[in-house]
Parts: structure tokens; C-alpha cells; sequence
């Protein structure tokens, strides 16, 4: 029974040994010494204290603990793994140029498919001050004019709205319902939304 | 976030404070004439506006935008920003519910619009048309308690003023 468990551990501290190498080998060769993220100030730090005035035992022990307790408790050091994850999306996404613009509007938020026309003539805007000016969407006629603008052959136009931050606080301030909500037009291109105007905002 | 300086509200013969930036909505697509800047860390949006409700509908009246020149700063109002609406702007574009802090203020927090009063007027508005107002009570204030929303502290860039 003992030595199940001890090969149990064993195998642990194995995995946590190749773990740690592979994470620190990362960093050292993806960071060097930039301290961009939490993951290289941690790196920085260790470096820093192998390294630096330090060359003192208290240091190097300090280090060799830090060491040990990392590969005693290596799971915790997850969170590496997951930031070296996000670091090598980052990496493709850039080499790819999927920095695309980002929209309110969701697939899921579209309503209805709308005719241009039609959406000019819904949003012919009544002020009995007259401080609006007599065009479809007022004021906000400019954002109207650049989304006719990104429409081409095969697009089409959709009336949104998106559900906004969901359910209202119990605590104060205490909306009626969730916030910033957003209404409007969308230009989709095939199933995907390439533009949006925001027609009513909360 | 420092706390922000609050918008304001003409509403029945009153002024209030109104934490809300109902102007935002617009901003995305108006071009203005010129840049608002920030002139302290209590303003980070470069303007206050001021609100009005008339005819059930609620109007952009009045704003001080802050503009930095090379040598100072100088303020710019809404007939500089918006031509050919120096009485005022319907605000249409809005939809939801203004917040109007009311009373002693509660708890101060610095961030935003986050303090907290003992009362909260809530004015919801359908594409700038007034639909209904509700009043929610959010606890008593000590009497030592300081009246209303404030700004507790910023930070001012060279030369700028919150108002």
C-alpha cells in the first residue's frame, strides 16, 4: 500500500520537475529580461535573486525554497501554463491580423433583416423644440451615412439589440434592469457582422 | 477611477447632479469642431453636460467642453460644439434610466459615479422621450453626513480646471 502511494508520488514530482523546467525554459527564452506580464516579473524576480548582490546564502536559499515549494504544490503553477496559453493565442492572432473591429451587436442579437429604405423612414425623428434636424436618425444621421457606406453586393441589413449586463443590482444604484443595452442597424456579410450603428444607447 | 464630476439636471424648476453621460451615445458619431481634453482626473470625458426636460423629452442645453490650446486651456460651449443647435439638442439616442442622486450622501466611493446617496431618482426615457420616474431609498445618512454627490479628490493636469 506504501509504495503504491510512494510511486503516486513519485510520478508528481516528476511531472511537476518537467513542468517547471518547461515553464521556466519558456520564459527565459520568450521574455528574457522584459518584464511584460506577471509571468515574467515572477521569472524576473527568481533571476533577479539567482543573480544579483544576493550571491549571498540567505538568497540562494530563499531561491532554492521558492523552487521547492513550487515543485511540492506544481498545480498551483497552472496559472503559468494558462498565461503562456493566452501569450501563444496572442502570437497567432497577430500573425494572422485577426485584430479585427469588435462590435456590440452579436449574431444572436440580430431581430430582423431591414430594408434600408424602410429604416430611414422608422427613424424620421419628432421633436415638437425642433432641436433635431429634419433627416433619418437626427443627430446621429453621420452614423448612418458611414453604414450605408460599408454595404456591399450580397450584404444585408439587420435591426439589433443586445441584452446588456443582464439582470438588475441589489445593491445600490439600483436600476430597474441591467445596463448598456444598445440598439440599432448591423451590416452582416455571409453570418458574420461587419459593421454597426448604435441607435439607441443606454 | 477617480470619481467623476457629475453631469447636470434641470428638472421642475431645479437643478440636480446627474450620474449618467447620456451624451456618450452621441459622441460616437458627432464630429465636433474641436477636441475636448481632460483637465483633471475627476473629468476624464472633457465636458459636463447640462440636461434639461421639456416637453417630456430630454434636451442637451447647455455643456462646458474643455479645450486645450498650445499655451492654456479655454472652455467651449454648446453653440461652439453643436452650430446650428445653440438652444439645444434632443437626445434621442437615449434610452434608460438617468440617475439623479438625492440626499445625504451615503457612502463615498472613488470610482466613477459609484458614491452612493440615501436616494436615488431614476428617470427612464425611450429614445429621449420621458416615460416614467421612481424614487428608491438606499438607507439614512448620518446628520454629520455631507449633502449630495461630490467629488472627493482629482488630480489636475497643467492649467485645467473641472469647470
Amino acid at each position: 500500500m506504501s509504495e503504491g502511494w510512494l510511486g503516486y508520488a513519485q510520478t508528481y514530482l516528476w511531472i511537476g520537475a518537467v513542468y517547471l523546467i518547461v515553464l521556466r525554459s519558456y520564459t527565459y527564452f520568450r521574455y528574457g529580461r522584459r518584464e511584460n506580464s506577471e509571468l515574467a516579473r515572477l521569472a524576473a524576480t527568481l533571476e533577479a535573486e539567482r543573480k544579483g548582490e544576493q550571491k549571498t546564502l540567505k538568497s540562494r536559499l530563499i531561491l532554492l525554497g521558492q523552487w521547492l515549494v513550487l515543485w511540492m504544490f506544481w498545480p498551483v503553477a497552472f496559472i503559468g501554463l494558462w498565461e503562456i496559453v493566452r501569450d501563444l493565442r496572442g502570437i497567432r492572432n497577430r500573425r494572422h491580423g485577426t485584430d479585427e473591429p469588435r462590435f456590440a451587436c452579436q449574431h444572436d442579437d440580430l431581430i430582423e433583416q431591414v430594408d434600408p429604405l424602410q429604416a430611414e423612414q422608422d427613424n424620421q425623428v419628432f421633436d415638437p423644440l425642433e432641436r433635431v434636424p429634419q433627416i433619418p436618425f437626427g443627430h446621429l444621421h453621420s452614423g448612418w451615412i458611414t453604414l450605408l457606406s460599408q454595404l456591399e453586393p450580397g450584404d444585408t441589413l439587420w435591426r439589433f439589440k443586445t441584452p446588456g449586463d443582464g439582470e438588475a443590482s441589489d445593491e445600490p444604484p439600483r436600476y430597474a434592469a441591467g445596463r448598456r443595452s444598445m440598439a440599432g442597424y448591423a451590416v452582416v456579410r455571409g453570418k458574420k457582422v461587419v459593421w454597426e450603428f448604435v441607435t439607441e444607447r443606454d | 477611477m477617480t470619481a467623476q464630476v457629475s453631469e447636470r439636471l434641470n428638472y421642475q424648476g431645479k437643478k440636480y447632479n446627474l450620474c449618467e453621460e447620456p451624451l456618450a451615445g452621441l459622441l460616437v458619431y458627432a464630429r465636433l469642431p474641436v477636441t475636448l481634453s481632460s483637465p483633471s482626473t475627476a473629468l476624464w470625458r472633457g465636458y459636463v453636460g447640462e440636461w434639461t426636460i421639456e416637453a417630456d423629452r430630454l434636451y442637451l442645453t447647455g455643456i462646458t467642453g474643455h479645450v486645450r490650446t498650445a499655451e492654456d486651456w479655454r472652455t467651449a460651449n454648446l453653440a461652439e460644439l453643436f452650430p446650428g443647435f445653440p438652444n439645444g439638442l434632443f437626445a434621442h439616442w437615449y434610452t434608460g434610466e438617468l440617475r439623479v442622486p438625492m440626499g445625504r450622501l451615503l457612502s463615498y466611493r472613488h470610482a466613477g459615479f459609484a458614491s452612493v446617496t440615501e436616494f436615488d431618482l431614476f428617470l427612464r426615457f425611450e429614445r429621449g422621450v420621458f416615460k416614467e420616474r421612481r424614487m428608491v431609498t438606499n438607507g439614512q445618512a448620518s446628520a454629520a453626513s455631507p449633502a449630495g454627490y461630490q467629488v472627493g479628490a482629482a488630480t489636475f493636469f497643467p492649467g485645467g480646471r473641472d469647470e
